[in-house]
């Protein structure tokens, strides 16, 4: 088992996508994309049933073991969320190379 | 009065009325978001094939040209005063994104005000389905426009926005382009194709108009739940008022301009109701993806939950035959 970074964001859907793009370019090792997710916040409720997806959120799980990645995907992960609303939380995490 | 009955006893809004009955009583009839949008996206081809038929049908003369330019000049003009009007009481992000909304147009309330005209035996003519898909972009880059220049210069030094990916947002989205796509096609193919494609762009368009009203009524209802809920004071910091005269009183202000232009173009009955219902409504289908992309500032809370649980409803229940009232009191 090897020490990490368990970064988790929950963003609206569209800038998910865009915060993906990103994560490639910073060089995060990978990332899991969550669809749809929903649930209630300073924006209200986001139901996430609507046809566009207009109340969807996505979440984005990313383990990282290397601190600069970390800094790096938070630098670009704060400007988003602070247009948009959302939430980054970051924890230590152990993870099982495989 | 006999419209309004006859609006409100008409299966699609009954159906409409039974998705707000479903969530009143917290039953858990749903209808998959993924089955959902496979009937928005079937409604979006009907309603495209069947406008681009007509057009094949008819002639496009001055009256239509000047019709189509009217409804883009509307979707620019309506997110201005609408701007205005609400910069005071709103973040600018917000009275920005609302304006966009009401300048843009609800492509499920022109749907039903189409299946209400055929049920009603009144005619209309295919190319009021172009005009709803030419009022799409306007509002929506009039809308990021004002946002631009309103707007603090460093809030908007931003992070990433690109006006190729908006633009490419507004004429490309998916119910644009399905709208636009099945609407060439139809016009190609003629009325060949459409006996060939009849049965499934005819027989079932009301039915499956139900079936999605239904769940618009469950999304709706929900939407509107959530919002007196707000009202109740369990969320505080959205003006409720606000959102309750600006949904009601701006489609009907808007309606109003409708029914001028469409009196001045001298539209027909049916296509005079059609074009206020385009003028009257707010998206929440193309102008929220956009505003996400492009102004992630707004709350779509506040832009969305207008046009979604306060003003489709009201054109849905009583604009609609409302509208129709007052054209055949006037025209």
């Amino acid at each position: 088992m090897k020490t990490c970074k368990r970064i988790e964001i929950v963003v609206e859907a569209p800038l998910a996508l865009k915060l993906a793009d990103l994560l490639r370019e910073l060089g995060a090792p990978g990332f899991t994309l969550i669809p749809d997710v929903r649930g209630a916040g300073d924006r209200g409720q986001r139901r996430a049933d609507e046809l566009s997806g207009d109340s969807s959120n996505s979440l984005i799980l990313i383990a990282c073991d290397d601190q600069e990645t970390v800094d790096a995907i938070l630098g670009a992960v704060r400007p988003l969320l602070s247009r948009s609303g959302g939430i980054c939380l970051v924890s230590d995490a152990l993870w099982l190379r495989h | 009065m006999s419209v309004f009955l006859s609006n409100l006893s008409s299966p699609p809004l009954l159906f409409f009325f039974l998705g707000v009955v479903a969530v009143a009583v917290r039953s858990d009839l749903e209808i998959p978001a993924q089955v959902a949008k496979a009937l928005s996206l079937y409604l979006l081809f009907a309603i495209g094939f069947k406008g681009g038929v007509a057009l094949a049908e008819s002639n496009i003369d001055l009256g239509v040209m000047l019709a189509l330019l009217a409804a883009i000049a509307l979707s620019a003009l309506i997110p201005v005063y609408t701007f205005f009007l609400l910069r005071k009481r709103l973040s600018i992000a917000d009275a920005a994104a609302t304006a966009a909304t009401y300048g843009s147009v609800s492509a499920v309330t022109f749907v039903t005000a189409a299946g209400y005209l055929d049920m009603q035996g009144v005619d209309w003519s295919g190319y009021l389905v172009a005009a709803m898909a030419l009022m799409e972009s306007p509002a929506i880059i009039v809308g990021i426009l004002l946002y631009k220049r309103y707007t603090r210069k460093d809030a908007a030094s931003d992070t990433g926005f690109s006006w190729k990916q908006l633009l490419n947002e507004s004429l490309f989205n998916g119910s644009v382009l399905l709208i636009m796509g099945s609407m060439l096609i139809g016009w190609i193919s003629g009325p060949a194709g459409m006996d060939q494609v009849a049965p499934l762009v005819k027989g079932l368009f009301l039915g499956l108009l139900c079936l999605f009203l239904l769940d618009m009524g469950i999304v709706a209802a929900r939407r509107f739940k959530d919002f007196s809920q707000s009202v109740a004071g369990q969320v505080s910091g959205r003006p409720f008022r606000l959102m309750l005269i600006v949904g009601l009183g701006l489609p009907l202000f808007n309606a109003m301009i409708g029914l001028l232009v469409a009196a001045a173009l001298g539209l027909g009955e049916g296509n005079a109701l059609l074009f206020m219902v385009l003028v009257a409504s707010g998206s929440y289908i193309a102008v929220p993806a956009a505003m996400r992309l492009a102004l992630p500032e707004a709350n779509p809370g506040t832009y969305l939950t207008m046009s979604l649980a306060i003003t489709f409803p009201f054109n849905l229940l009583i604009g609609i035959p409302a509208y129709h009232a007052m054209i055949r009191w006037l025209l």
